[in-house]
């Protein structure tokens, strides 16, 4: 039995202190912090990367190397108020990695299995899944993040840490990509 | 924010995202926390702990600024050089000194004159090798010739090397018979001089005289020339007004050629003793 498994109730550890306070003692080894922090975090960054990848086993293996490289590193953060920022970008460039992964790899037959769909038209969402699939590692995130978590521009730039007009850019550019791998698809 | 396109609306991305995105596995929080669990912390290099990295470089330019006083001052007290320009032998008189009397180098810009060492040349009243500050009467410096040089009447006219009517000093001094090699009595006196003043004068690097004068690489004929040259030229240095160097004796040891006029040229070399007055 490890240690954390000890610890009951992060949630309620996590309520009572903010953020900062959080990263500040987890900086410091405390497990238990960290483990608050996860808990809070795991459902968005799950989400996040199983939407980039369509894949349930490499977001899992995504996000497990994403936590275990953020307690890593932990010590070497500045800026505590940068944590989800920075956790965005582990995530980005882990996804990154499965898909250069994926591009090398010839067999990608069940990396595209498509998971169950709830939508009623189910070409249409075919069609804009594998288009969404030609799209490299930044165009997707920053799609995930504006229409699955809803982040506005502003939140877009503090999230990804780059200036306002950046994001408006990129989350542009991006749509556009999309738009062009569609018709592509078609 | 995104206006909505022909081909795909924004409601469609969400729906589709929708579908991508699932939930995390029950047991994922507990994988994650376990590995969390099993694996340490790396450690914050110095400069990457924060509030650290500012007082970090504020120590580093405050080095950086100590360092850079401390070569000032080393450089503001360092005794100034006394191996100074040559002074044309042309510029020099000899002028009463009190009882005796001293050469000094006359500036021709401002028509001052400043001591000039002789020290090489002449011996004080007490016998022993004159300074710029020596005086009473002057005595001429025994000296021994080391080897002798014949060379052609043509030398008469060697001030005009000097005086830049003849380029090359080869046209007005010939040399016959055995004549000794100038070099090694040169080499003796170049190793006297400054590495920095001598690579300039010679207009070759530094490396290339340190080369030469340790013996490591023969010179090429025409530096060797003006090598020799240079080294003919030595006892006419300056010391300025500072007074003579702390090496006097050494200095007074130093080899260096009296050159005649038709006759012979006699390589003087330390040690001196006898005359040679011709």
């Amino acid at each position: 039995m490890h240690r954390l498994d000890r610890i009951s109730g992060p949630s309620q550890f996590a309520a009572d202190l903010t953020t900062d306070d959080l990263v500040s003692r987890a900086r410091r080894v405390d497990r238990i912090a960290f483990a608050s922090f996860v808990e809070s975090r795991l459902d968005r960054v799950f989400r996040t990367a199983s939407a980039m990848l369509n894949n349930e086993a490499d977001a899992q293996d995504v996000v497990q190397e994403a936590f275990l490289a953020t307690w890593q590193q932990l010590p070497r953060l500045r800026e505590a108020s940068a944590f989800d920022a920075w956790l965005n970008q582990v995530i980005r460039n882990r996804c990154r990695d499965v898909l250069r992964r994926r591009r090398r790899s010839r067999d990608l037959g069940d990396f595209d299995r498509p998971m169950p769909d709830s939508t009623a038209s189910v070409a249409d969402t075919a069609a804009l899944k594998a288009a969404f699939d030609r799209l490299n590692a930044d165009q997707r995130m920053i799609l995930v993040l504006h229409h699955l978590h809803r982040l506005g521009v502003a939140e877009l730039a503090s999230q990804l840490r780059i200036p306002l007009g950046t994001s408006k850019w990129r989350l542009h550019a991006a749509r556009q990509a999309l738009e062009r791998a569609m018709e592509a698809e078609a | 924010m995104t206006a909505g396109s022909p081909l795909v609306t924004d409601a469609q991305i969400e729906g589709m995202l929708r579908d991508r995105s699932v939930s995390p596995p029950p047991l994922l929080l507990g994988d994650v926390l376990r590995l969390v669990d099993a694996t340490p912390q790396r450690r914050a290099l110095p400069w990457q702990v924060p509030g650290r990295s500012r007082w970090l470089l504020a120590f580093a330019v405050l080095a950086l600024l100590v360092v850079a006083l401390a070569g000032a001052i080393a450089i503001g007290s360092r005794p100034p050089r006394l191996h100074t320009a040559l002074v044309p032998y042309a510029n020099g008189e000899i002028v009463t000194h009190g009882d005796g009397c001293a050469l000094v180098a006359i500036d021709p810009s401002t028509g001052t004159t400043r001591p000039f060492f002789a020290g090489v040349q002449s011996l004080g009243p007490d016998g022993k090798v004159c300074g710029p500050t020596t005086t009473g009467l002057l005595s001429r410096r025994p000296v021994r010739a080391a080897s002798f040089v014949y060379i052609g009447k043509e030398a008469n006219e060697i001030d005009d090397v000097d005086a830049g009517l003849v380029h090359d000093l080869g046209e007005v001094q010939l040399t016959y018979g055995m004549a000794g090699d100038p070099w090694p009595a040169a080499l003796a006196t170049l190793r006297e001089m400054p590495t920095g003043e001598l690579a300039r004068m010679a207009g070759v690097d530094r490396k290339t005289i340190q080369r030469t004068l340790r013996g490591a690489s023969q010179p090429r004929p025409e530096l060797k020339r003006r090598l020799i040259e240079i080294a003919r030229r030595h006892p006419r240095r300056a010391v300025g007004r500072e007074g003579p160097p702390s090496d006097v004796g050494s200095a007074a040891d130093a080899p260096w050629p009296l050159r005649g006029r038709t006759g012979c040229c006699a390589v003087i070399e330390p040690g001196l003793s006898g005359a040679l007055d011709r």
